[in-house]
């Protein structure tokens, strides 16, 4: 199984991986006052501001919860994980062009770093947010660790389109200029600010509401770690089959795109 | 398969050039149903053993395949047909300093690199004092590579693949920078590494870094092996299909030099940065041009003409001095005139330098010498071609979106 081998390589190099690791993580904060403390702090701040803007300054009641800034909190870290990991590994293979024409060792561990480095992030906000719900939501004191599989799995999602993205990059430069641009309507067409169920317009479109939820891969994990977050609830069956089902998917995807393009990427880069 | 060895079995590799590069995937679009490009068989049916403890040079000129059968051999590209089969680790020092990140120090980037060839950490831990004391740069260990000098990034470079315990030494002509002192300890290290039973594979267009090395070459022409023996043999052909291609005019006329004689061009050497003469230099690092003058009779001063041409016999540049002009005064002797270039702007291959020596309305010849040096450029970074593209490149904002 050559899809296994890709990943798998991720252990064999362990230590490869881990220099790796290091060097994305302390390369994105080298020459800041507050280094290292960046990672924590930057997803942190990003929710931050997310809160500010659209939970105290945009009053929005659709949810119709007094606790809007939770619900909101809840759906961020997916999105934040998924937008960065996607942005900074896109063109990680070619920032990375005179060591991969010139030295042979696994590349996939390059745009693979960059997720672990954002999967820290995710790990912080997620462990904020179980807090959080802890302490204002007593239902989702049976659910919260759920978010850990349920995180994992997306990991694997964000893992294997991330992948599948830095590599056709390294062939065609201007996917990641249009991943840019993809970014920011992609964020308003996933529940994050609001909940499906409670769209007023959804009754009349039924097939955007089908778009919105089955196409966009991102809303059944979604939807599935506000179920155990906010609400209390052990997740749609429907949306955990899907995220599981997207897990593999993805993550077979990025090894079929990386291993078709591997040898061209260390011509062309 | 014995430790060392290396099997190239049958190997091709082809690239697809297209006329316009497909770089973006609207190009890609706009390209559908235009010609496929064409096919280029960078390496045509390769087949040669290396055993262990062997020293093997690839010899041919630019574009002969050398350079693809080295990364086919790093297994950095895989052949298009054909197998390649290799036991124990591979060093490989196709561009020293490659990968080092500049915002790092120099400690940092010896333990990242040696991840990136293969080491584990416990093991780079272990040489790493006998790696920076080879580089010379315990000084400056713990400072930013990009504050080191291209000299020092390449010491460091080299230290760290010399140290790596391989069983395979991949190496590219460019190790053979670098200033006279520290290119010996180079050899010696090579040397070393040989004598203690690994196996080299060199790559040149210098038969001369092949001679001082390798006991057996193979001499590659459009991606062809045209002959793999001796070295000495391997260097004799090289040589001769090289002389093969000179201008048939000149080569009728069997002169590389001519002229009156009354005034001669005695010497000519280029010197590099720290004063030594040397023929291998670095793209964008200082250089000199030395030549001795003698005029045997009373002559007016005379004009000093040289120009460069690459390989190919392409005029790269050309340039001239009227030597009364530098002070030169009516009278006989001999003196010396220097040619002083702050950043080289050549960027990678072969060049040769004519001087020409002739009264000062350039029309009578005094003295000329074809091919008066010989020397060789090496890129010190991306560059590629023959002319170093000097500017500065800067990073504009980018767009974020949340």
């Amino acid at each position: 199984m050559r899809a296994v081998s890709i990943y798998a390589d991720v252990f064999r190099h362990r230590e490869l991986f881990a220099s790796l690791f290091r060097r994305d993580l302390r390369a994105k904060y080298r020459g800041s006052v507050l280094g290292l403390a960046w990672s924590l702090l930057h997803p942190l701040v990003l929710m931050g501001v997310y809160l500010l803007v659209f939970s105290l300054l945009w009053r929005v009641a659709s949810v119709g919860s007094s606790d809007y800034w939770l619900f909101l909190l809840c759906g961020l870290p997916a999105w934040v994980f998924f937008a960065t990991a996607m942005q900074g590994s896109a063109p990680s293979l070619l920032e990375n062009a005179n060591l991969i024409r010139k030295v042979r060792f696994p590349r996939q561990l390059v745009p693979l770093s960059v997720v672990a480095t954002n999967l820290v992030g995710f790990a912080v906000m997620l462990g904020f947010v179980v807090l959080l719900s802890l302490v204002r939501i007593p239902e989702a004191r049976d659910t919260v660790l759920l978010s850990i599989p349920l995180g994992a799995l997306f990991a694997c999602i964000v893992a294997g389109t991330t992948l599948a993205t830095a590599s056709l990059n390294a062939l065609y430069r201007d996917v990641e200029h249009i991943l840019a641009a993809l970014l920011l309507p992609w964020f308003f067409l996933t529940p994050i600010l609001y909940s499906l169920e409670d769209l007023p317009g959804v009754d009349d479109y039924p097939a955007a509401e089908f778009v919105l939820h089955w196409v966009n891969f991102l809303t059944p994990p979604v939807e599935a770690l506000r179920a155990v977050l906010f609400e209390g609830v052990a997740p749609a069956t429907a949306d955990t089959v899907y995220t599981a089902v997207a897990a593999v998917v993805a993550l077979a995807l990025g090894a079929f795109v990386f291993s078709r393009s591997d040898d061209r990427i260390a011509v062309e880069v | 398969m014995e430790t060392g060895a290396i099997r190239v079995d049958g190997v091709s590799r082809r690239f697809r050039v297209h006329a316009r590069e497909i770089r973006t995937l609207k190009d890609l679009f706009v390209e559908r149903g235009r010609p496929q490009g064409t096919d280029v068989w960078a390496l045509r049916d390769v087949t040669l053993d290396v055993e262990p403890g062997e020293a093997v040079g690839f010899i041919g000129r630019n574009g002969s395949g050398k350079t693809t059968l080295l990364r086919v051999v790093a297994g950095i590209i895989k052949p298009t047909t054909g197998r390649i089969r290799t036991a124990g680790r591979i060093g490989s020092l196709l561009e020293l300093g490659a990968g080092f990140h500049p915002d790092f120090t120099g400690r940092e980037n010896v333990f990242l690199n040696g991840a990136i060839q293969g080491l584990r950490r416990a093991d780079i831990r272990e040489r790493f004092d006998e790696i920076v004391a080879f580089a010379e740069i315990e000084h400056a260990i713990d400072r930013p590579v990009r504050t080191y000098s291209s000299g020092m990034t390449m010491r460091l470079g080299f230290a760290i693949a010399a140290f790596l315990d391989a069983d395979i030494l991949l190496l590219d002509e460019v190790f053979a920078v670098g200033d006279e002192a520290f290119q010996r300890k180079c050899f010696a290290r090579i040397h070393q590494f040989k004598d203690g039973g690994g196996t080299i594979v060199l790559v040149s267009h210098d038969a001369a870094a092949v001679q001082r090395l390798c006991n057996r070459a193979v001499l590659l022409d459009r991606g062809r092996v045209t002959f793999d023996g001796s070295t000495r043999e391997a260097t004799a052909r090289y040589q001769s299909a090289l002389a093969d291609e000179v201008d048939p005019a000149e080569r009728e006329a069997g002169l590389r030099e001519w002229g009156s004689r009354e005034a001669t061009i005695e010497s000519a050497t280029l010197v590099g940065e720290e004063g030594a003469e040397r023929l291998q230099f670095l793209s964008g690092e200082p250089f000199a041009l030395e030549v001795g003058v003698h005029v045997r009779d009373a002559l007016p001063p005379p004009r000093l003409q040289l120009e460069l041409r690459d390989d190919d016999g392409v005029l790269v540049a050309g340039e001239a001095v009227s030597l009364g002009e530098l002070g030169w005064s009516v009278g006989n002797g001999a003196r010396r005139v220097r040619f002083d270039v702050p950043e080289l702007p050549l960027a990678d291959g072969r060049f040769h330098l004519r001087l020409g020596l002739t009264d000062d309305t350039g029309e009578h010849l005094y003295h000329q010498l074809d091919d008066a040096l010989v020397f060789v450029v090496y890129p010190g970074g991306e560059q590629r071609g023959v002319v170093r593209f000097a500017g500065d490149w800067a990073l504009e904002a980018k767009e974020t979106t949340p």
